[in-house]
């Protein structure tokens, strides 16, 4: 394996790289406006997270300006060429480019099986027959089709943040051969699916790099090959998955009626109920203590995390946590669960008390608090 | 072994050619946005089809407009409608829980917690499925081992390599349990690993489907009955006489002894992986020529199979065939509307369904004249097997039978032991051409594959599904049991009948010390004294002790809803004639007409519901906490009176909760009727103590509180004592 050279075209990304003040403009704008929805840390709210591994509209630059500048229809994202002049929905698109990390700008291609026969995968070989199809990933890593039946072309940028020394890690079954700025990083044909492979490390320079995926496996149910990139002593991106199509990001946001949640949170007790009230403040009440254990505001419940595969992952909380929240709202030592319902923007929750059936309500109060009746 | 699968392999390509049967086919629905995996489905009575969804949504198509009736769950996995209350009923994760429009605007109002008394640590794969609902509206519903976690029976063999892997994190995971009504939960039965599929026959007859892994060797249909043990020994903690220590000093031969295996193996690759829930063909004819036979769908193989049990020695044990495929995604759920077209829940999430959909509802429908060609049923016989054909056959070939065995262990599933191909005698076919007979060697514990792939109808057609399995658990007994009823128990739901000599014995466990038992005469009690019996031959001596006398013993007064403290004792005895349940009878009817059993239970066996503190030929007690004869015990009832409807009928049901020596024995349970019959429409009733043939037996203490409200006061009497160091109880 050779070291790593930042490639031509990196190069040439480093002259185009805008400049400080224009990124900084976008900054202004996104701080003024885009946060509303987007989050302040781009994480998502009323609006889809800006920085995750699912892009519905594209992530690349001419699709995030497009997004920005057309909107998009049915959603409380307006046209904003109608607002701001062109040079600072380009800033804007600049700031959330330079915020993303990671494999970006999926392209996924696939190609016959029999013309690649006995031939070694190199990505001349696949320019020199048509693809039977393309398309623009809205994720930011590759799947294929179940039974998939062909030769997977992956064709990405890599946005690289930190610099230093990477590594592929990839396990699976077949031929696969991969390439970084014009230069292939691993090749392996394994008969048998193997341990993994660890291969060599490189050095990846900040900003973005060509990334190309050359993979062909037997046919299975679903894909055995999987990929990883891993910053020595950092974070890792999976260049693999399964397709998010069916299950995109789904939240629940307050509305006007307050909410009764149940799911499955990282350090709640599963008996939790989560209320959700219209002012956005989010308690988890503890239905087996009688105890508020946990609060939030500006709180919504993302459960796209839990819906992939078989519920391993929790849904999480997001909001900014409230401080001194904890309460004990009914004193006792043996709790039972009577029932829920929401009056307005209020819960009533119903609980047998040491046997004795005892009932409160959660309402809303101000921005950022709520209050109790018995 | 190596020629075994080379047999499987044949029974799969059969399997490509055909797919779905003459006269059936498949058709697929929308779904509502946002329904992700449809986790369970269910039908009301106007043809409304409802819907839940694993991201927790409740659906309602009326025509062919979906709206959502619920939101917000956990993972509900299994939808039931009560046409009665006009509710749902789903399980949710934490509980079971009930959806309640109050206000009829088609959107549920009310959640309401039904039940969560059994444990949950949180591990993703602690599923909870269900509801299923008997006769008298009883809801079952079965939860699923953890995938990691601490408690794991790997029987000696190192985790990762046959060392099982499904873990007890909580109590009673790994059981199946009914609740009766809100805040009730009654442990049915143990032993399941992942038991996806439930459903209850036409009889009340409770039926799991589990997923092959560590302590299940193949998939399996089992028939529950209360107090078993399927064979995961995970779940054996929660029991009353287990401890984790007790299972873990324990190894597969110990399991095997107290173990009931399933009625139908559901064979692996060629049937099922993950089998979903069994329904029965109650269409009476709309839905084709299976009547009364089981319909079960496989997550993993997107097909529909049939499956059929018979009873052979007092036991369920029977067939699966295939019936049809390409669905879409993995069956779990089925319901059958009002047209008998089988309807499904299909779900590719998670577990890989060869369908491939993520997601998917489906029905199929029968056209109501073409019959398919397919083999109907299988049946044993005492030497061999009986297999009937939907259609007359042409040339009889002969079938190709092979059977094998599969390991106990706690390895992940088993291969088939020994698979051996058997030389058939004695090939005989009806006279209208439809049912063959045959006979082969035939051995208790294995499995039977009956395969006809030679055989062709009158019309020169193959079979499409051309292979029937018949799990052989039984021989039939030289003489069949002549009891009349070949189909169900007496017990509804409980699978057992009145004095089963074959149930379970209850646990026997520590009682509590007597001086924590007897308990200060409350204020507003009643002493039962000499003053309050009707019976002169009842005499209390001047310790305030009355022996059994001459006659049944009634209060002068009437009692209703009750709690009653007494104590009782047996005079030992060493005359061996007197044993069962001549040692020491005697009886506490309730309103003159429940009883509570009285009988030495020491040492002294005899059938699970008449043992002492039994609900008697009704409810054995939970645990055996019998103290030896000689010794004084105490019984503490808290009692409900049944509600009659002004016509007579039965509206709810009497209840009670007793402990036996400081240790719960019935936690508000549901009492069927009468000690000798179904309920009758009576009021306010004397209390009464039974003569029986037997040695003698005494009582002391007697005292009742009349009038006590019942739910008011279950919290505080069900902590009435301190709860004994095995905690799930």
């Amino acid at each position: 394996m050779q070291a790593f050279k930042p490639s031509l075209l990196s190069f040439l990304f480093s002259l185009s790289t805008p400049a400080f003040s224009e990124i900084e403009r976008g900054e202004v704008i996104y701080k003024q406006l885009c946060f509303n929805c987007h989050g302040v840390n781009l994480d998502g709210g009323i609006g889809p997270s800006l920085i995750d591994s699912y892009w519905k509209n594209g992530d690349s630059y001419d699709a995030i300006y497009r997004s920005i500048a057309k909107g998009t229809t049915g959603t409380e994202m307006i046209a904003y060429e109608l607002v701001y002049p062109e040079k600072d929905l380009r800033s804007l698109t600049d700031f959330i480019i330079g915020k993303q990390e990671g494999n970006r700008e999926t392209l996924r291609s696939t190609y016959p099986r029999d013309y690649f026969k006995g031939k070694r995968l190199h990505p001349d070989l696949f320019d020199s027959i048509e693809s039977t199809s393309q398309k623009k990933l809205p994720e930011n890593f590759y799947y294929v089709e179940r039974m998939f039946d062909g030769v997977l072309r992956g064709q990405s940028k890599l946005f690289i943040k930190s610099p230093g020394k990477y590594r592929l890690n990839i396990n699976g079954k077949g031929r696969t051969s991969i390439w970084v700025n014009g230069k292939e990083v691993h090749y392996s044909n394994d008969k048998k699916p193997k341990d993994t492979h660890f291969d060599k490390e490189f050095e990846l320079s900040s900003g973005t790099h060509d990334l190309e995926i050359l993979h062909e496996e037997p046919t299975a149910h679903s894909m055995r090959f999987g990929v990883r990139l891993q910053k020595l002593n950092g974070r890792h991106w999976m260049l693999t998955g399964k397709s998010l199509e069916g299950s995109v990001p789904k939240v629940v946001r307050s509305g006007e009626s307050a909410k009764v949640i149940r799911k499955w949170i990282e350090g709640l007790p599963p008996r939790t109920l989560l209320l959700l009230l219209p002012n956005k403040v989010l308690l988890a009440y503890d239905s087996t203590s009688g105890k508020i254990v946990k609060g939030w505001e500006s709180a919504f419940i993302n459960q796209t995390p839990s819906l992939d595969s078989r519920s391993q992952k929790q849904s999480e909380v997001k909001g900014k946590e409230l401080q001194g929240i904890a309460k004990t709202i009914l004193e006792g030592t043996r709790f039972n669960l009577l029932h829920y319902e929401t009056e307005g923007d209020s819960v009533k929750i119903a609980t047998l008390v040491d046997g004795t059936p005892k009932s409160f309500r959660v309402s809303p109060e101000g921005g950022n608090s709520y209050k109790l009746t018995f | 072994m190596k020629r075994f699968f080379v047999l499987l392999l044949s029974f799969g390509f059969s399997i490509l050619n055909a797919q779905v049967p003459d006269g059936y086919k498949i058709q697929s629905i929308p779904l509502p946005r946002g329904s992700v995996s449809v986790l369970g489905l269910c039908h009301k009575p106007d043809g409304t089809l409802a819907i839940c969804t694993w991201e927790g949504e409740v659906w309602e198509r009326k025509g062919e407009i979906w709206t959502k009736f619920a939101e917000n769950l956990m993972e509900p996995n299994g939808i039931h409608y009560d046409p009665k209350e006009e509710v749902y009923y789903v399980a949710q994760k934490p509980e079971l829980t009930r959806l309640v429009d109050l206000n009829k605007d088609g959107v549920c109002d009310r959640y309401e917690c039904i039940s969560d008394a059994f444990g949950i640590s949180g591990e993703y794969h602690e599923y909870h499925y269900g509801p299923v609902v008997d006769s008298l509206g009883r809801k079952y519903a079965s939860l699923n081992l953890a995938a990691r976690g601490e408690f794991t029976v790997p029987d000696g063999k190192p985790f990762g390599k046959g060392g099982g892997n499904m873990s007890y994190n909580a109590p009673w995971r790994g059981w199946v349990y009914r609740s009766d009504r809100k805040g009730h939960f009654q442990p049915l039965a143990s032993g399941f690993r992942s038991p996806c599929g439930i459903g209850m026959s036409p009889q009340d007859e409770l039926f799991i489907t589990d997923n092959q892994g560590d302590w299940v060797a193949d998939c399996a249909l089992y028939h529950v009955r209360e107090g078993n043990f399927y064979g995961h020994p995970a779940s054996l903690p929660a029991r009353p006489d287990f401890s984790k220590d007790k299972v873990l000093s324990l190894s597969a031969k110990d399991f095997e002894k107290i173990r009931t295996p399933p009625a139908v193996w559901l064979i692996r690759e060629t049937i099922a992986n993950s089998p979903g829930s069994p329904i029965w063909d109650t269409t009476e004819g709309k839905f084709g020529p299976f009547e009364g036979q089981m319909f079960i769908g496989d997550q993993r193989q997107s097909n529909y199979f049939r499956s059929g049990v018979e009873k052979v020695s007092g036991e369920y044990q029977g067939w699966c065939v295939d019936f049809l495929r390409g669905l879409d995604s993995g069956p779990v759920k089925m319901s059958f509307d009002g047209k008998g077209r089988l309807w499904s829940a299909q779900v590719g999430r998670g577990w890989f369904s060869k369908g491939g959909k993520r997601t998917a509802i489906q029905y199929v429908e029968w056209d109501g004249k073409t019959t398919p060609f397919a083999i109907h049923s299988a049946s044993l016989t005492k030497t061999g097997f009986e297999v009937k054909f939907t259609q007359r056959i042409g040339r009889k070939t002969t079938p190709k039978i092979t059977s094998w065995s599969y390991h106990y262990y706690s390895t992940y599933g088993s291969p088939p032991i020994d698979p051996k191909e058997l030389k058939i005698k004695n090939y005989q076919l009806s006279k209208d051409r439809k049912t063959v007979t045959f006979d082969v060697p035939l051995q208790p514990g294995k499995v039977y594959a009956i395969e006809f792939s030679e055989q062709k109808n009158t019309e020169a057609k193959l079979l499409d599904y051309s292979t029937i399995y018949y799990t052989l658990n039984s021989l039939r007994p030289a003489k069949e049991p002549r009891t009349g009823r070949n189909v169900g128990w007496s017990l509804a739901g409980s699978s057992w009948n009145r004095n089963d000599k074959a149930r379970p014995t209850p646990p026997v466990v520590m009682p509590l010390p007597l001086e924590k038992c007897t308990l200060p005469t409350p204020k507003n009690a009643t002493t039962l004294d000499a003053s309050q019996w009707t019976n002169a031959d009842w005499k209390f001596d001047k310790k305030g002790v009355m022996p059994r006398g001459k006659g049944n013993n009634l209060t002068k007064q009437s009692y209703g809803d009750a709690r009653i403290h007494l104590e009782f004792r047996f005079d030992p005895s060493d005359n061996p004639e007197w044993k069962g349940q001549l040692y020491g009878n005697s009886g506490i009817f309730l309103m003159s007409g429940y009883e509570l059993q009285v009988v030495n239970s020491f040492q002294n066996p005899t059938f699970a519901d008449g043992t002492c503190g039994s609900i008697y030929g009704q409810h054995p007690p939970r645990v055996n906490a019998s103290r030896k004869p000689g010794e004084w015990q105490t019984y503490d009832i808290l009692m409900k009176a049944p509600v009659f409807s002004n016509k007579g009928k039965v509206e709810k049901p009497m209840r009670v909760t007793v402990f036996h020596n400081g240790i719960l024995i019935h936690d508000d349970a549901w009492i069927y009727g009468e000690v000798g019959g179904p309920y009758k429409k009576h009021g306010k009733r004397p209390l009464m103590i039974q003569d029986h043939k037997g040695t003698g037996v005494s009582f002391r203490n007697l005292w009742i509180i009349p009038d006590l409200k019942y739910e008011k006061s279950l919290d505080s009497f069900r902590n009435l004592y301190p709860k004994p160091d095995n905690s799930s109880i």
